[in-house]
């Protein structure tokens, strides 16, 4: 075995020779034997090594595992404070209608028994008792009441924007029918005037014209007499 | 029974109930303490946290963290984790504690990566009583020798020479915890080696 090779497979599997391929361990003893370069190669990355894997790890400061626990804690206590105030901001939102709308909403019973009973503001507990949180996610509530709950005010909200809908394209077209009908007939209108119009004209040139033929003009006797005896 | 005797003797028996709990959770392996940590279990946690604080706490400062800022890493570390466990899925390939090793090893790149990082010559020795102060000024300089190669070698080769060197990584865990096969491991390995040879000749 060459030095150079000897310097590969040291670099490839360690100082430690017991965990070389058997076949080229017979061969790398011998030439640490034989060789002073690669008893020293051998040598210093032992050294190495043993350096490496004896650096000793201070234990850190004192009560450090503890502060980690205190560290969890803070950082859940203000996951859950923050949520309650972003539950009691909505609650806050929604009092001052409460008053003045009456009509039944889906989630009614949610404010409802999270607000205070004395008309001093809502309280501060906004979630129900009863619902079950996950284990995995506090966001995700469990309960099935509320869960239908919400199923409802989706409903009627989807329910009310379609209703509402539909009812503005009813308007529109009816109105939209009203104004042509009432075109139309102001057009009838219009051409019935026209029409009696023309006819009044023709009738007051036909009067004309039989004052021009008086008995004095010699024209049509009978006609005239016709329309004096009217 | 005195009142006051009797108050003692009750706090007497919960404490040693708690202490008999905890040495109970002592003897459970990292799967079950796990799966009770996955439900919440704080005492679980802290068995945990007990039996790897040392462990991370080493890889972040042989990574090239001085000791302050590497217990600050295993603190960040256990509490992420605390916070994410229910992203832990014990059939995801890799042990509790190659990943809990992989996601410090993230953690101190991703520090290491900020400008603010401290170099490693900034390392502090850890003082043995056992040895002579000639001795342990000679270990300084060797510690300060070595790391000073080290830091010298990619980030991939400082990692791989660090969790090889970890008494308490098998080559499996730390390939796993590199998320790299075995094989690969070892070829990292074998040219960590030889640039920290050539580099311990030029220092």
């Amino acid at each position: 075995m060459k030095i150079e090779h000897f310097e590969e497979l040291l670099d490839q599997y360690g100082w430690d020779l017991t965990s070389w391929p058997e076949a080229l361990r017979r061969d790398a003893n011998i030439l640490i034997a034989n060789d002073p370069r690669a008893a020293e190669l051998h040598r210093s990355l032992r050294a190495v090594e043993d350096i490496l894997a004896d650096d000793p790890v201070l234990m850190g400061k004192h009560k450090a595992i503890d502060d980690i626990f205190d560290a969890i804690e803070a950082i859940e206590a203000s996951e859950q404070a923050a949520a309650s105030d972003t539950a009691a901001v909505h609650v806050e939102e929604e009092s001052p209608f409460q008053v003045l709308d009456d009509r039944p909403k889906s989630r009614r019973h949610v404010s409802a028994a999270s607000a205070a009973p004395t008309g001093d503001g809502p309280a501060r507990k906004t979630y129900p008792t009863t619902v079950s949180v996950s284990p995995t996610s506090s966001a995700i509530a469990k309960d099935s009441t509320n869960h239908a709950a919400r199923k409802d005010g989706t409903i009627a909200w989807l329910g009310g924007r379609v209703f509402s809908l539909t009812g503005m394209a009813v308007c529109v077209l009816a109105g939209f029918v009203f104004g042509v009908t009432l075109t139309i007939e102001q057009g009838h209108q219009e051409t019935a005037t026209a029409e009696e119009a023309q006819l009044s004209e023709l009738l007051e040139r036909h009067v004309y014209s039989l004052e021009q033929l008086s008995p004095g003009a010699g024209s049509d006797v009978r006609l005239y007499h016709r329309e004096a005896d009217r | 029974m005195s009142v006051g005797l009797r108050e003692a003797v009750t706090t007497s028996s919960g404490t040693s109930a708690v202490a008999s709990a905890k040495a109970a959770l002592t003897e459970l392996d990292d799967n079950a303490l796990v799966a009770c940590m996955v439900q919440g279990d704080k005492a679980a946690y802290r068995v945990i946290v007990e039996r790897y604080y040392r462990g991370i706490v080493g890889v972040a400062r042989r990574m090239g963290l001085v000791s302050g800022d590497a217990e600050d890493v295993a603190q960040d570390v256990f509490v992420r984790v605390w916070l994410h466990r229910e992203k832990w899925q014990a059939d995801g390939g890799a042990t509790f504690k190659t990943w809990l090793y992989r996601v410090a090893v993230n953690r101190v790149i991703d520090i290491k990566r900020k400008p603010q990082a401290v170099g490693g010559e900034e390392l502090d020795e850890v003082p043995d009583e056992s040895m002579s102060a000639v001795d342990r000024l000679a270990q300084h300089q060797e510690f300060a020798r070595l790391r000073k190669a080290i830091k010298k070698l990619s980030d991939q080769q400082q990692i791989a020479i660090n969790l090889f060197y970890d008494r308490e990584l098998s080559n499996q865990e730390a390939a796993s915890i590199m998320g790299v096969s075995v094989n690969a491991m070892e070829s990292l390995l074998k040219r960590a080696r030889k640039r920290l040879r050539e580099e311990l000749k030029s220092i």
